[in-house]
């Protein structure tokens, strides 16, 4: 693999964590926002995975994978969390949660 | 290396993480437990958790890189895991009813081996899993008041803290790259030379400076504190945040950058932004326990020089202001619980509160502590600080020090406004429908004595030091 | 053959994430999801990660679209209306986003990179498998207990919300 494949592949990172940035500050609905994070986290493990093929030792793969785990835990209670909300109040923005304020 | 060897090492470096391994194994036996029983049975074997994991941090021996390079035990991971510990178990003075009393302390005690870890990580992909255990429960402990306010402060928790593990496990991924290392102790002042590593590296700070709830990744923090229960809410003001800033001490210990470097001075400019940020924001506030939220954040903003400038007194300071923090805000909060049993929630609120003189003249002296004015331990700890960052200056020629230390003393000046609104609501006030909150003795027993402590201290700053060295030196 | 291989799952990735950046319905943009993970599982195998790629199919696709998919199901269908998400501050995300992506490009270009290449390995899940139970062996205790912590706790919460 030649230096000059590595960078198409970390451009491919910088696109996605771009994009996910973008995803993140503007949706109002809060899955909506967690799609972005998801698309933020790979990103950052095609950044992993690109630099672990470098590596005898493949460290950049293993915490690629430990971070898919830790991504699947998140979502599990972040839509735990939902729910409740849902059953509370029938709420599905966020800038609708605005019982507390923010400053 | 053979895996016959590997595995030997891995067994004689087990002794360095058997205080983990207690607290992990104390969590699962609180959740069986708590099929048959609840309410005293789960406290006691709480606290009998907590003293074990104790004794087991007390006898640890070992010190340096372990279990190949994944932690890091040192003078300092040894003395704050037992105040942790030791915080941790004034949790139980809180009135806590039977119902989700199971679930609160094995999650208390997830957030705790959690922070012991990221205390100790040497390995970024410790630092990265530990956080992420220290914020899932503290995502999870926002929801148990069980209210629509609650989970509307932990889904914004949530999300905030997703977006900022995002940017930092870009971050690691960057950092791996540009040094194929993940190792801490591997960094010299060679590794961020580079522009690459050191964007990689300040993406990494970005998930650390969410824990320690610095500008402008404090935002989470009035929200989750108003709405999470009063127990919760100390340990989560305490115990992460002071994990994160020994995490961060490791890190730039290794010194890594010079005192002109401009990641360093990014660093301290972020530090003065949230004192100021935490002091402006506490005097908008009408509720209590958000005001103290936001004093919370300016005193992370008063401990995050102790971690960049490498001294002793630094390091004497870091410790000293850590455990008078750990207890004003265990105090606090134990009283500000309280007063909420008895509907006391907003500053103005407190005008009803004129018949019980005690407490509200206790609350005051730990009120006063916060802003650190003598006589009470605070001070000393502000003191200290001061002093620190006046030798920083003087030894590193760094004039943003000179900056840091005036607007510290201009905070804790402007401190007093706020934090003394409740006092002058307590005495001050005309109010006539006085009426008389319900509290019985062990509360005021419990408020005077930490009260004392606080005295003591002040009178007598040594004793936490030694504390320290003895503390240390017991597995000898 | 591997240009062809390697533009076509550009291509996946590219459409699924343009359908998420550009749709407001939430389902389409979960099932845009599952094609940009199915997409980087490939880009996976391309830089030699091949247990990761499995990973990131199983968990990932399988298990994230799948929850969220349930998520938008259970909560805004309660309704039984359209699942479409509004947006705010259309041009500053603009504004950020690209600065985000500029720079990063930017700082890439820039960088040198070590790309010796090591010699493939023809047993990597045996390998990674060995070091998660001995390099990474607190990492591997550590990750087992979050899953504890994040089982207790999502199951603990979904039971209280039907509770009450």
């Amino acid at each position: 693999m030649s230096e000059q494949m590595l960078t198409y592949y970390l451009y491919l990172a910088a696109f996605l964590f771009a994009s996910g940035t973008y995803i993140v500050l503007t949706r109002r609905s809060a899955i909506f926002v967690l799609i972005g994070v998801e698309l933020m986290l790979n990103g950052a493990n095609v950044v992993l995975a690109s630099f672990s093929q470098f590596d005898p030792a493949m460290n950049g793969q293993i915490f690629a994978i430990f971070a898919v785990v830790l991504t699947v835990c998140e979502v599990s209670i972040a839509l735990a969390i939902l729910l409740n909300i849902y059953r509370k109040s029938r709420v599905s923005n966020l800038d609708e949660l605005n019982q507390i304020g923010n400053t | 290396m053979n895996l016959i060897d590997q595995l030997n090492g891995i067994l004689a470096d087990l002794q360095g993480v058997w205080a983990e391994s207690a607290l992990m194994l104390g969590a699962i036996a609180v959740l069986v437990l708590g099929l048959a029983r609840s309410g005293r049975a789960i406290k006691a074997l709480f606290l009998i958790v907590l003293i074990f994991a104790c004794y087991l941090n007390l006898t640890n021996g070992l010190r340096g890189d372990i279990l190949s390079g994944s932690l890091f035990l040192s003078v300092h991971t040894s003395t704050f895991g037992i105040l942790f510990l030791i915080t941790a178990s004034f949790l139980l003075l809180f009135k806590r009813g039977d119902k989700h009393s199971t679930e609160f302390y094995f999650f208390i005690l997830s957030m705790l081996t959690g922070s012991l870890l990221m205390m100790k990580a040497n390995s970024l992909l410790i630092i990265y899993l530990s956080i992420e255990l220290v914020s899932f429960s503290s995502y999870i402990l926002t929801n148990f008041s069980f209210k629509k306010k609650g989970f509307e402060a932990s889904i914004k928790y949530l999300l905030f803290g997703a977006i900022c593990s995002a940017i930092m496990l870009f971050g690691l991924g960057i950092i791996y790259g540009s040094t194929s290392t993940f190792l801490v102790s591997e960094w010299n002042s060679e590794t961020f030379s580079a522009l690459l590593p050191q964007v990689g590296f300040i993406l990494l700070l970005v998930g650390i400076f969410f824990k320690i709830s610095i500008a402008p990744a404090h935002l989470w923090v009035p929200a989750t504190y108003q709405e999470a229960p009063a127990d919760a809410t100390a340990f989560m003001s305490i115990v992460p945040k002071l994990a994160a800033l020994v995490l961060l001490k490791r890190i730039f210990e290794g010194q890594i950058f010079t005192s002109n470097h401009w990641i360093y001075s990014l660093v301290l400019g972020l530090g003065i932004l949230t004192i100021v940020a935490g002091t402006l924001g506490a005097f908008r506030q009408s509720n209590a326990r958000r005001m103290i939220s936001f004093g919370a954040i300016a005193h992370s903003g008063f401990l995050l020089p102790l971690t960049l400038i490498q001294s002793t007194t630094a390091s004497e300071s870091l410790w000293y202001y850590s455990v008078v923090y750990a207890i004003m805000n265990m105090v606090t909060f134990y009283l500000l619980d309280v007063h909420e049993r008895n509907g006391i929630v907003e500053i103005d609120d407190y005008k009803q509160t004129s018949r019980s003189v005690w407490i509200g003249a206790i609350f005051s002296l730990i009120l006063v502590s916060l802003v650190g004015l003598p006589p009470l331990a605070g001070f000393t700890a502000k003191l200290f600080l001061f002093t620190t960052l006046w030798e920083g200056y003087s030894l590193l020629e760094n004039s943003q020090m000179l900056w840091y230390l005036i607007v510290a003393v201009i905070a804790t000046v402007g401190s007093l406004f706020f934090y003394l609104r409740i006092p002058r609501a307590i005495f001050l006030s005309q109010s006539t429908d006085n009426q008389s909150i319900n509290l019985n003795l062990s509360t005021k027993i419990l408020a005077t004595l930490f009260c004392i402590v606080l005295l003591l201290l002040f009178f007598a700053p040594q004793l936490v030091m030694e504390a320290q060295q003895l503390l240390n030196n017991v597995h000898e | 053959m591997i240009i062809t291989v390697q533009i076509f799952l550009l291509m996946m990735v590219l459409a699924g994430v343009g359908i998420i950046l550009f749709t407001r319905n939430i389902v389409h943009a979960a099932y845009a999801l599952c094609l940009t993970l199915l997409g980087i599982a490939g880009v996976y195998v391309l830089v030699m990660s091949e247990l990761l790629a499995v990973v990131q199919i199983m968990l990932y696709a399988g298990g994230v679209v799948i929850l969220l998919a349930f998520g938008v199901m259970m909560t805004n269908r309660l309704r039984g209306e359209k699942v479409l998400s509004g947006s705010n501050n259309k041009w500053i995300g603009r504004i950020i986003s690209v600065g985000v992506f500029a720079g990063l490009c930017y700082l890439i270009s820039i960088s040198p990179f070590q790309t010796t290449s090591v010699e493939k390995n023809e047993d990597q899940i045996a390998q990674i498998g060995v070091s998660f139970l001995t390099d990474h062996i607190v990492a591997f205790e550590l990750i087992a207990f979050v899953l504890l912590v994040a089982l207790v706790g999502a199951a603990y919460l979904a039971k209280n919300a039907a509770d009450e």
